[in-house]
Parts: C-alpha cells; structure tokens; sequence
C-alpha cells in the first residue's frame, strides 16, 4: 500500500517512475544519515548494543528466484481458479487430493472477490490426515489428506480434509486472519530475501548463507512472524551471533524485507512487523533529533507525541529562518451529524497522545520543476492501522525546500474518514526566526501591518498582489519572506485552502506551544475557533516589532465522486493481494524570499 | 470508529458463585460472592425499559457514561433504543472502566478517547462515585502518583485504567498507569476502602491494566494483566484484602490470538474458575482504529499439574 502512495504522489508532483531508484537510494541515505548523526553526537552505552538499522520494506532481490515467482503468480492468477499448486515433493495422491479440493465449491469460496476478481491462492501444504482432524469414530483414515491453502489477499487460511478413495470432501473450514506452516518454496524465498539484504549484512557485519539461518535450538530456519498492520504473510529467517539473535522479518505477499532486529537469544518475544516498525521509529526518531543537512538548507526534526513530526533551527545560507514548524491538531468533522468528528493528534506509535500513527520512517526526496531538480521534500506519513476502511485515517505532512530559498509547510489527507461529509481543519505551527517581527496583508493595493495578534479568514474577496502574495513578513529591514495562499496552484491536486491565518505574539517566557502541545481545539467548530484564538483572545496583544507565531488552518472538504475524490482512498486488487489507491488534498502556503 | 481503547460495556446481570475442586481436596469458592447489584436510578429513568436497560462508557458520540436501551439485551452491540445521561456523567470527559457496589453505586475511572481535550492528565487518577439513588456523579478519591514533582507527562495520556470491586471486604482495587513513560514504570495497584475512603494498600512501580479477584488456583488472589505486556500476573491477598508478598506469573498472552500481542483489558472470573480474559492492543497512545479488535481469551487452572491451561480463543 506504501508504494501505492509513493507512486501516486510521484504523479502529483510531476516526476517520473524511472527515478524510483534514485529516490530510494536518496531515502535510505536520508533516513541512515538521520540515526547515524545521533549516534555521533550522543554516543550512550545503550547505543553501543546493537539496535535496529534504519532502512525499512527493503524491495527484494530483481533475480532468477524472485522474477520465477513472480511469474508464477502470473501464471496462477490468469486461471480459473487463481491458485498455484503445491508440486515439490508430493506424491500422485497429494497431487489428487489438491485437485479435489479445488472442485469444491466451499474449498475455493474466496479464491475471488465479490467481483470476480482473482486474489493470490496458494496450496501450502498437503498431509496425511491426523485423527484429530476427524471425528472419533473415525477409524480408516489412511485415505484421507488435509490440505491447507493461503489466501493472500484475504490473508485467510483454507483447510480441508479430502478422501482420495472417494474423490470427496470431508469437511472445510476457512480461518480468518490465519496462516498454515509455509512450504519449502516460500522457505527458501524467505531465506534468499534474508541472506541478500544488504541490511542483514550491515547488521551482521558478513553476507550470511542461507544456512547460517538454521537455528540450532529448533532445527528450524525461520520463525514465526506476523506482519499485524499489513495483514501480510511473513517469517523471519533469523541468525545468531555471539548471545544475540537478528530477526529478519521477511513480507512474503510483497515479497520484501521489513526490517531487522535484535534480541537476546533466548528471548521469547517474537519480532513482528509492528514491534519492529514500533521499535524503529521509536529509537530513530522519538527520542532525539535528527540532522538534515541538503543543498544550502540544515535543520533537525524530530516526531514528537502529538504535534507530528517538528522540524527546528532552520537555516537557509547559515540564516535562521524557522525557530520550529508542526502540527498541531488535525480537526475533522461531518456535516451530516452535528457535531460529530474528531480532534486528532499525530505523532509517535508509543508513549504518546497521537490518535493517528507514525510506523514508518520520515523521507526525503527530491522536488522537481520543469525537469529539473529544484529542492528536496521531506515528509512523514501517520496510519490508523484499519485504513483504508471507514473511519480510519492516513495523514501526510511534506515540508518543502528549494534551491532558491523558498519553501512550503504542507499538509493533507489521504483519507478515508467516517464519511465523504468530512472537513478536514489541520492547524500548522509556524515560530518564524526572532529577527522576523512584521507582519503585513495585502489589501487596498498596498502592504497594511497588522498591529496587533488577530486571525483572517482566506475567501473569494481576499486581495493578492499580482504575484499571488498575500501576506508579508519582514524584519523591518527589507528582508523577509512573502507568504503565497495555496489557491491550488502548486501542482499535487490541491483545490486550494480557505484558511484561517492567525498571528499570535512570540513570548520567550512562557509556553504557548513551543513544547508539545495537547490538543487546542475542539473536532466541529466551523468558524474561526480551531485553538490558536485561545493565544489572542480576549485582549489581543500589540505585534510590531515582535517575534511571532503564525497560525495557519486550511478548510478541505473530501469527496468520494468517483473521478473526483478528494482526501480518500479506496482498496482494489493487482497481482491478487490487496492494494489501496490514494487521493490525497494536500494545502499549506508557500514562503517566497525577498532580499534573502 | 474511534472506539474508546481501555472502554469497558456492561450489561448489568448478577454471577452466581461456583466451587471447584481444590489439589489438596477441598472445596473452595473459585469466585467471589458476586454482590453487586443494580443502580436504584436504573428503575426509573425516563424513556427507559429496565430489562433492557446497559450501562455503557463506550458510546460513540456521547462522552462519560450513558445508559442505553438495548434492542437485544444480550448484545452489548444491538441496536440502541431510547438512552439517558444525567447531566453531571460527562463531567469528567469520556469514561472507561466501571465497577458496581453492593448498593449499587457505579465506581467509573476516566479514559481519553482520540485526545485529550476533554480528559486533561491531571483528572486522570480520578475515580468518580455515581449514586446509587440520585444518580449524580461525583469524584470520589484523587489517588496519588508517582509522577515526579508532578509533571505533566506528554508521552503518557492515562491514568486509572482498571476498577474491581471486592464484595468481602467491600473495597475497590483500582489499577492506574499515571506518570509513567518508556522509560519509567511508575503505575501502581491500589486498594481502597469505599466506606472511609481511604487507601488500605498499594503495589507501586508497576503498570497494572485489567484486574480481578478470583480463587481459581485454591486461594484467593488479586490476577492483573500488565500494560507493557501480555502477561497475567496474581498477588495474594491477606484477610483484609491488602497485599501479600511478590507478583506471580500466572500465564501469558504472547503470541496468542489474531494479533499475538494484546494486553489484558479486562478479567472476568466465571463460576467454575475459568478467567475470561479481554485482550487488545495497547501502546500508551490514543489510536481508535475501527472496531477495535478484541479477544476473548478463557483460561483454566489445572489443579493437579498447577497450571493454566488455554481453553479457546475467540
């Protein structure tokens, strides 16, 4: 589903798919670079153990064994009954026995969707059956074979007993959320992806053989992992060395490295796909902050427990420019049902009060203006683990910085709420440099200072200057920034922002949100009260010549008209497991410098 | 759905008490005399039929608690009717765990739900009384914490996360996960006494979530799930219900259920001794993803080998 979005945005933006391997390599770089400045700086003995490394849903090898399977998913999925038999090691009534199976019609129930379409089946597995499997009285069984088959878009284990004599059925039962034992094909899958990481190598300082996964202890190669949040099947080939065990959490539906990660050998807490991705960002990017240093731009950024990922101590050409920029609140509320909605924060999956998500890392990646590399972006994406499905949420915040010195604090959904009724109210956090104490609107064809803290609303009778600005900062001096109004003329789909602006005073000596904030604001107000007014009224303070916090919370409406969606995702089907396409509504202005 | 993550619906409905065979042979109670009994107010409330009348701290757009009118009274998840708030059972935000006294008083911790807007920190070891008679609800004790000089923690949102009520000793045992971090595990379990209202006992330096008094295993004995883990753990109790000696590890949820790492909601004693065990998800956050998924785990105790055995998942 991440690739999905990654893809969608790359159109958004106007670049092209054949830089998806620049930009990985820029990704992977950014993200070690990130956990690698720290541990320069703050070396503790806790660092000094192994911990995770940093790179995450590493893509699988392009080789023979890889571009096979995939062939053969191709193959299986273009039949009738999508589903790729189980063929090493069988004799000729495991073989039958299969085929006996799928002429069942409870057996193959779920091999497509209520479409028609196909999802990826697979026999994992044909056995001699047990008594167990059987009624008590059962006395001859030695005719009788259970087979076990996965459903990988469903992620749904299919187990039937099937009498070879008889050319019948026994009994079926389908189990939701369940995996049978995977066969010797998907082990040694799961090995090659393992053994061909170059994470594992980083990790274990050598290129393992897939025998080195062999644990002695269980005499088995792989252990049991769940992939919780993508409903994924996966194992993970682990290896020892000295006291530890690095579990390779190997994604068998994407075929793909999730991560790895230490443990004590001995330690019976299996590494999952959640415990790692939670692990990962808690380590990397919850607990300290990381240096981004590109082009002529350096900062930190950090995720914090509900104000999403902050960035701070922006430079542009060694000149402060931003003290810190977050996110606040993420509002939503639904027209069709007074009052009802939600006021959500974002931020760390653990130890936080976010309601939506961080599991995988923060990227960077390159911007593009007519073909040409102009910036880099840097984003963060938060997940309710249900989504796409109603009532969960996907949020994205990008950053952007040009070459040029202009940049972007950028919000939006990716759906998909309660309701295509929803509104969607971010309110963004903006403490611009000290030295940045003007502020002005455009209005009666001049540039009129705001005197003193107060808020105002963007709409169809806002003035702009012929360039598009609508806002003025300065340091009194002739130097400063103009602030441009998203009126959706940025390129990523957005129809524009109907924001709120508020400027609030700067005070250095008291907390007004420079640590992280609670939630400020309630889900459903409609008008101007989204929470920064609670830093203005009642007595609005005198601003000229102050330091001050800028505000800003746009209005987007979602839209689920096919064609037009708006701030909404939808699942479909490709090569049979289940994928979600996004329509992102992305907003936020855009700073332009003068006299920079 | 956002649905509140530590929420717990109960029908109202009286346990019977069981016996089971002990190792040593004789017959003990495996559950405590279940006493509690009906709200008075329930009988009269406006609009409401009694018989199908639940209480619920987990409706979707009413915060605090709530009574409903259960279209199938059996199905906490059926159809709502008519419901009924008094005007001060939002008063403490949204609710999350319950219990009932013998009078009939409801004993409610406060919980956030998706934020914390309505549930500010400092009101979040809060356990609030709502009467039995007049309905009305108001704060009962503000337990203390460890949290140090006070301070407002960012990274955690809850504070009391269980209740259970005692009907041998009519006392309450409340677990509560305040001030604590990811690095610091400075919750508590805390015993108290309904009618002075004072603190009898505490088991500090741990984060305890769901708990319960049962005698499964021959005596009785305070079983609590911990939050950072799946595990069950058991203190034994001494004649007046306060605490005695070290944690027990009874049994562990790891790598059971659809997800392999839920933490213990709830924990129901039934009356054969069996413990019915809630399962879910908990990550000191406030993520409410839709139809938030829970397990219902039962285990036994086996008296001859001493130990417990899984009975089903479902």
């Amino acid at each position: 589903m991440f690739t999905v979005f990654v893809n969608r945005f790359f159109l958004m933006t106007g670049k092209i798919y054949a830089k998806q391997f620049w930009f990985l390599a820029l990704y992977l770089t950014a993200c070690l670079a990130a956990c690698t400045a720290n541990k320069q700086t703050a070396a503790t003995a806790q660092e000094k153990q192994p911990v995770y490394t940093q790179t995450t849903l590493e893509a699988a090898p392009g080789d023979s064994l890889i571009i096979k399977r995939k062939k053969l998913i191709d193959g299986a999925l273009k039949q009738n009954k999508p589903v790729i038999l189980l063929t090493d090691n069988v004799d000729e009534k495991q073989i039958f026995a299969q085929h006996i199976a799928l002429q069942n019609n409870a057996f193959a129930q779920y091999m497509r969707s209520q479409n028609n379409e196909p999802f990826l089946n697979e026999i994992f597995g044909v056995y001699p059956a047990r008594q167990s499997d059987l009624p008590l009285n059962t006395s001859n069984f030695g005719n009788l074979y259970r087979v076990e088959m996965y459903n990988f878009g469903l992620n749904l284990a299919t187990v039937a007993v099937v009498d070879v004599n008889a050319s019948g059925i026994v009994w079926v039962n389908h189990f939701a959320q369940m995996q049978p034992d995977i066969p010797p094909k998907l082990i040694e899958i799961a090995l090659h992806i393992a053994t061909q990481s170059t994470q594992v190598e980083h990790a274990l300082g050598f290129k393992p053989t897939p025998q080195a996964a062999l644990m002695a202890n269980t005499k088995t190669a792989l252990n049991r992992s769940r992939c919780e949040r993508s409903q994924h099947l996966c194992v993970a080939p682990t290896f020892i060395k000295d006291d530890k065990a690095l579990w390779a959490v190997v994604d068998l539906t994407d075929l793909k490295l999730v991560g790895v990660r230490w443990t004590n050998v001995g330690n019976s807490q299996a590494v999952t796909e959640r415990r790692y991705q939670n692990a990962n960002m808690m380590e990397c990017f919850c607990r300290k902050d990381s240096l981004l240093q590109q082009n002529n731009w350096k900062m930190y950024f950090m995720l914090t427990s509900s104000d999403g990922m902050k960035i701070s101590s922006v430079y542009y050409k060694n000149r402060l420019v931003l003290q810190s920029a977050k996110l606040v609140d993420f509002h939503v509320n639904y027209s069709n049902s007074d009052g009802f909605g939600y006021s959500d924060a974002i931020g760390c999956p653990m130890f936080s009060q976010a309601a939506v998500v961080a599991i995988t890392p923060p990227e960077v990646k390159p911007i593009e203006e007519n073909g040409k590399t102009t910036g880099f972006a840097l984003e963060q994406n938060y997940f309710s683990e249900g989504w796409p499905a109603p009532c969960n949420y996907n949020y994205l915040q990008r950053y952007e910085f040009y070459d040029d010195g202009r940049f972007r604090v950028s919000v939006g959904s990716l759906g998909r709420g309660c309701g295509n009724d929803g509104t969607y109210r971010p309110v963004t956090r903006i403490a611009f440099a000290p030295n940045l104490t003007n502020f002005y609107e455009w209005s009666n064809n001049q540039w009129n200072p705001w005197k003193k803290e107060q808020w105002q609303l963007q709409n169809i009778q806002t003035s702009y200057t012929p360039e598009g600005y609508q806002y003025k900062i300065d340091n009194g001096n002739q130097s400063g920034y103009y602030m441009v109004a998203n009126n959706g003329q940025f390129n990523d789909s957005s129809r524009g922002d109907n924001a709120y602006t508020y400027i609030s005073k700067h005070h250095p000596d008291k907390d007004e949100g420079d640590a992280d904030l609670v939630t400020i604001g309630p889900c459903c107000n409609t008008d101007y009260r989204q929470g920064p007014e609670k830093f203005i009224e009642p007595n609005p303070e005198p601003l000229e010549n102050e330091p001050f916090i800028l505000w800003y919370v746009p209005q987007i409406k979602n839209d689920d008209t096919p064609g037009k969606e708006y701030c909404w995702a939808q699942s479909y089907l490709e090569d049979g497991v289940v994928k979600v396409k996004t329509y992102p509504c992305m907003s936020g202005p855009m700073f332009i410098p003068f006299k920079p | 759905m956002k649905i509140l993550s530590a929420a717990f619906f109960a029908l109202l409905y009286i346990n019977n008490i069981g016996f089971a065979q002990s190792s040593a042979g004789q017959t003990v109670p495996v559950n405590p005399p279940d006493c509690k009994n009906n709200p008075i107010f329930m009988y009269n409330l406006p609009g409401i039929n009694p018989a199908k009348a639940a209480i619920s701290t987990s409706e979707k757009k009413q915060k605090g608690l709530v009574v409903v009118e259960l279209q199938t009274p059996a199905d906490p998840n059926s159809a709502r009717g008519n419901t009924y708030q008094h005007p001060s059972w939002d008063d403490a935000g949204y609710l999350g765990a319950f219990a009932l006294d013998y009078d009939g008083n409801i004993f409610a911790v406060p919980s956030p739900m998706v934020s914390v807007l309505y549930n500010p920190q400092e009101s979040q070891n809060i356990i609030y009384r709502i009467d039995t008679k007049n309905a009305e609800m108001k704060p009962f004790i503000n337990l203390p914490h460890n949290a140090p000089n006070n301070n407002y923690n960012v990274q955690n949102p809850f504070g009391l996360i269980g209740i259970f009520y005692d009907c041998d000793n009519h006392s309450l045992y409340a677990s509560s996960v305040f001030g604590s971090d990811e690095q610091k595990e400075i919750g508590k379990i805390v015993h108290i006494d309904i009618q002075t209202k004072q603190i009898l006992d505490e088991f500090q330096n741990i984060d305890p979530f769901g708990l319960a008094i049962a005698r499964s295993t021959g005596e009785k004995r305070l079983f609590f799930g911990k939050a950072r883990t799946g595990e069950v753990f058991s203190l034994a109790l001494d004649s007046n219900g306060n605490f005695a000696g070290q944690p027990r590890l009874e049994f562990s949820l790891e790598g059971l259920g659809p997800r392999g790492d839920d933490r213990v909601r709830r924990i129901k004693p039934l009356a054969n001794g069996d413990l019915q065990v809630y399962g879910l998800e908990f990550y000191y956050n406030l993520t409410a993803p839709t139809e938030k998924p829970e397990t219902l785990y039962v285990f036994s105790y086996n008296m001859m080998q001493q130990k417990w055995v899984l009975r089903s998942i479902n």
